[in-house]
């Protein structure tokens, strides 16, 4: 069995600034393995564990994602060994792209049984490019995923579904986006991060892949933060709290709020 | 000079910066320090990424890490608060597999990973502190056992440490100074606790041998030469030292600069004054030359030519400095840092005792002084 999981080399929008007219300054954002992903690589380390399956890194985007940081920091989070594929070009790609570019890769490699994802990406979190891989592979996608157990071709999947969860069986290959929350994925020690050093990362050229040419292309026009609303700007006292809350609940429903 | 980390040590420094984030530990910290608890959960953490036995040698389960490693390291957990003082014994470990038989070493082993306090070593006598000469606790041999008996005072962890190592003098040979490995399960040992300024969150004990027996396998090292092994590691105690203070320091700079951009007053925020740009000044000044020294000892050290006052002055002037560094936090947050527990306050009275436990200024200013004369004779 083999498990890819796909992982994003992205800015941390923490370190972003953000101007007063809504521009963002990513200089100074530091780059690292986009906050969700290291759910989907626990989850997949579990998976493979459990079913003695190799897990794969998959990773597309600008040279940055070939440098030995960015190998070394997916690496150590429990990845067997990764494939990369690093252009200039792929510098900003917008999630359609990315997906089917992803889609491509898992079909250089082969017999790839499960694709693992994160929830979304840290820096753009469109939600979008686990369901379009699954679209341009042909494969049932699912999102919000708890729990995964199980063998190639035979999984188990456990999925939040409406403040619950649903059990579902997958015989074939899937996409599987893992919940936020699934798992906690465990701190890179020590050894983790010398044995990232000694594992083996592929990269791909741009060319060696059979690309799906998207019919339109999306240019990003402008970035504007959100709009701030006028607001009452009612200040209730609180050194009460019983009687603030009482106030608060009268004024929320004298203005049909509740 | 290049101070940049390797990939390598980034990694390690944000794997740091994860666990620290993991949960609000300052909470369990304060609680620890008034109740005078060693922060076991805590160093269990660092444990299992590592931390505790980064310093030993590949053969010993270690990654064999340089002191430009540990310098980010403590830096980090410093600079997110962490208690840094705690763990000194985690990078001295290493002289108990250099020093140690098998059986001592094996028995530390067993602790690490477990974030367990594991030794520390015993000098300090009430009519010996500075000057070790005066050692007064003796070991005598009879009937094929080893008898130690006599008084050891302020010795950091002793309450919990399951071994300490001990400096005695010879009962028949008086200028031959030997260390111990004692078992403190062992009877004839009595601790009395001593209450502390600061560094609560590990005890300091006085203790009593009273004709403890150990047998000659519990030897630690070559006997005559207790001095020697002592001092060739008082070296790293130091510059962990001036790591741990340099760290608190940085913590306490970045939270009174950001208390100083948020906290009104007169209209505007108080960073706007120039008395407090001042202290911001005064306090990014200490900071950079604490850095820069410390990364400069442990770039001397890795690359092998460290000197012998070196990490004496780091021991002097980094307690000395984050001390101004985190009296100017207090200022910046006023009423903040000197009621609620704030932890810039119990850093301030962690630093105090730093000029004095580890060895006191005043031997620090005698060992640079003197390194420094004997380069021009």
């Amino acid at each position: 069995m083999r498990i890819a999981v796909a992982y994003k080399w992205a800015p941390n929008p923490q370190d972003a600034l953000v101007g007063s007219d809504g521009s963002v300054d990513w200089r100074h954002a530091k780059a690292g393995v986009s906050e969700y992903d290291p759910v989907a690589i626990a989850l997949g380390r579990s998976l493979a564990d459990a079913s003695g399956a190799e897990l794969v890194g998959l990773s597309v985007g600008g040279p940055d994602v070939a440098s030995p940081m960015a190998k070394k920091s997916a690496l150590a989070r429990g990845l067997d060994r990764a494939v990369v594929v690093a252009d200039a070009s792929l510098q900003g790609l917008g999630a359609t792209e990315t997906a089917l570019l992803l889609a491509a890769l898992v079909e250089k490699i082969g017999d790839v049984d499960v694709v693992l994802t994160g929830d979304s990406s840290i820096d753009e979190g469109s939600r979008m490019v686990p369901t379009v891989l699954a679209g341009a592979l042909g494969w049932p996608a699912l999102t919000d995923v708890r729990s995964v157990s199980g063998t190639a071709g035979d999984l188990s999947v456990e999925r939040n579904h409406r403040g619950g969860s649903q059990v579902l069986r997958l015989t074939g290959p899937a996409v599987l986006a893992a919940a936020v929350d699934a798992v906690v994925p465990g701190v890179p020690g020590v050894r983790d991060i010398l044995a990232a050093g000694k594992k083996p990362v592929e990269e791909v050229a741009l060319t060696a892949l059979v690309r799906r040419e998207l019919g339109s292309s999306v240019e990003r026009v402008r970035i504007a933060g959100p709009e701030v609303r006028d607001r009452k700007r009612r200040m209730i006292e609180g050194s009460d709290a019983a009687v603030a809350a009482h106030e608060i609940v009268a004024a929320l429903r004298a203005d049909g709020v509740i | 000079m290049d101070f940049t980390l390797t990939d390598d040590q980034q990694l390690l420094v944000q794997s740091i910066g994860e666990l620290m984030g993991q949960e609000s530990w300052d909470t369990y910290f304060q609680e620890c320090d008034e109740k005078h608890e060693y922060p076991e959960r805590w160093v269990a953490e660092l444990a299992k990424i590592g931390i505790d036995s980064m310093m030993l040698p590949e053969a010993n389960g270690g990654m064999g890490a340089d002191w430009t490693t540990l310098a980010a390291v403590w830096e980090e957990l410093g600079r997110l608060g962490g208690p840094t003082y705690v763990l000194y014994q985690l990078p001295s470990l290493e002289a108990i597999f250099r020093v140690g038989s098998e059986e001592q070493a094996a028995k530390v082993s067993a602790l690490i990973g477990t974030g367990k306090q594991i030794w520390n070593s015993a000098m300090t006598e009430p009519g010996a502190g500075s000057s070790l000469r005066e050692i007064a606790t003796t070991y005598a041999r009879r009937d094929g056992k080893v008898y130690l008996k006599g008084q050891k005072i302020f010795i950091t962890s002793s309450a919990h440490v399951p071994y300490l190592v001990v400096m005695a003098r010879n009962a028949d040979k008086s200028d031959q100074f030997t260390e111990w490995f004692v078992d403190m399960s062992k009877p004839g040992i009595t601790k009395s606790p001593l209450d502390k300024l600061g560094l609560r969150m590990d005890s300091c004990c006085e203790i009593y041998f009273d004709d403890v027996e150990l047998d000659e396998a519990d030897l630690f090292g070559i006997e005559g030469e207790g001095f020697a092994r002592g001092i060739d590691d008082f070296d790293m105690e130091r510059f962990v030292v001036a790591c741990c203070d340099y760290g608190w320091a940085l913590c306490a700079f970045e939270d009174a600069a950001r208390y100083a951009n948020q906290r009104q007053q007169g209209g505007q925020a108080i960073g706007r004054y120039e008395l407090i740009q001042e202290k911001i000044c005064a306090m990014r000044i200490d900071i950079t030359n604490m850095r820069n020294m410390i990364y400069e000892v442990a770039w001397k050290h890795d690359s092998g030519v460290m000197g012998k006052g070196d990490c004496s002055m780091a021991k002097l002037f980094c307690p000395q400095a984050a001390s101004r560094v985190v009296d100017n936090a207090i200022q910046i947050f006023g009423g903040i840092g000197v009621t609620g527990h704030h932890r810039v306050a119990r850093m301030w009275r962690d630093l105090r005792v730093e000029r004095i436990s580890g060895g006191t200024d005043e031997m620090m200013i005698l060992t640079v002084g003197r390194a420094a004369l004997k380069e021009y004779r």
